[in-house]
């Protein structure tokens, strides 16, 4: 009984404590702080998982028309690149005042076979839904699948492209 | 019944008004957006180029009007663009 009530009082502590923590506002909050490791990987492994398991479902259309190209392109060019970066720009304000900072989707990344099915329903998925408490914008309700899928189509490719390919793909006619 | 055809028709306003409806492309058109810069494709090694690469279609789906002349000065001064790939002879 008495091992209990000290297990009852410690969890009783634990809370008031929290509690505390949390309305008293010393938490650093601003996003030119960083977490230690520990929350770094906590958050991080969250999200990947968290990402893998609601995307893992998704059936991946075809995404080598060029049309996709020139819609995702455009919509990555006004919504993305200040951001996630196009050819020849390596920093931006955003890149570097985020915390974590948005990944380069201009960097080539070596793949194992299977792997860009996966990535490509990532993707559209990150598109799609957003990352809350993040910087990342869901899409979803502002686009369709189609033009989400083009945009993946358009990731798939940005890595390879120069700056001119880039500049006249993306442009609106 | 009066009442309830207004109360509908005040609430599907409501509603409506709420909706987060897809948006078309050409509300993210802006004032002045960059023209593609269609030159730096005369730049490019034609045999380089590979015609079934997406890339290189969307390209030239951009460029299809400043390869048939629509470039302003150029035309005027009588300089057309060479297109970069023609699928007309075989060169193997």
């Amino acid at each position: 009984m008495t091992t209990l009530k000290t297990i009852i009082l410690l969890i009783a502590i634990f809370i008031i404590a929290g509690l505390g923590f949390i309305y008293s506002g010393v938490f650093p909050i601003g996003a030119d702080n960083r977490h230690s490791a520990l929350t770094y990987w906590l958050l991080e492994t969250t999200r990947k998982n968290a990402i893998n398991t609601a995307s893992k479902n998704i059936t991946v259309p075809a995404l080598n028309k060029p049309e996709q190209l020139l819609s995702g392109g455009a919509d990555y060019n006004d919504m993305c690149a200040g951001c996630h970066l196009k050819p020849g720009v390596t920093e931006t304000d955003m890149t570097i005042g985020l915390y974590p900072s948005p990944p380069d989707l201009t960097q080539k990344v070596s793949l194992k076979e299977g792997e860009l099915q996966t990535i490509a329903r990532q993707q559209f998925w990150v598109i799609k839904h957003g990352i809350m408490a993040s910087g990342m914008a869901a899409f979803g309700p502002t686009h369709s699948d189609e033009r989400i899928w083009a945009m993946v189509a358009f990731l798939q490719k940005l890595p390879e492209l120069t700056p001119q390919q880039y500049q006249i793909i993306t442009a609106r006619k | 019944m009066q009442y309830i055809t207004h109360l509908v028709l005040l609430v599907g306003v409501a509603l409506l008004s709420h909706m987060a409806i897809a948006h078309a492309p050409e509300l993210h058109k802006k004032e002045g957006a960059e023209k593609p810069q269609c030159e730096a494709m005369s730049k490019m090694d034609p045999s380089k180029m590979d015609k079934n690469d997406p890339v290189m279609q969307a390209m030239m789906q951009q460029c299809e009007g400043w390869f048939h002349g629509d470039h302003g000065e150029s035309e005027k001064e009588g300089k057309h663009p060479q297109k970069p790939m023609k699928d007309t002879h075989n060169h193997h």
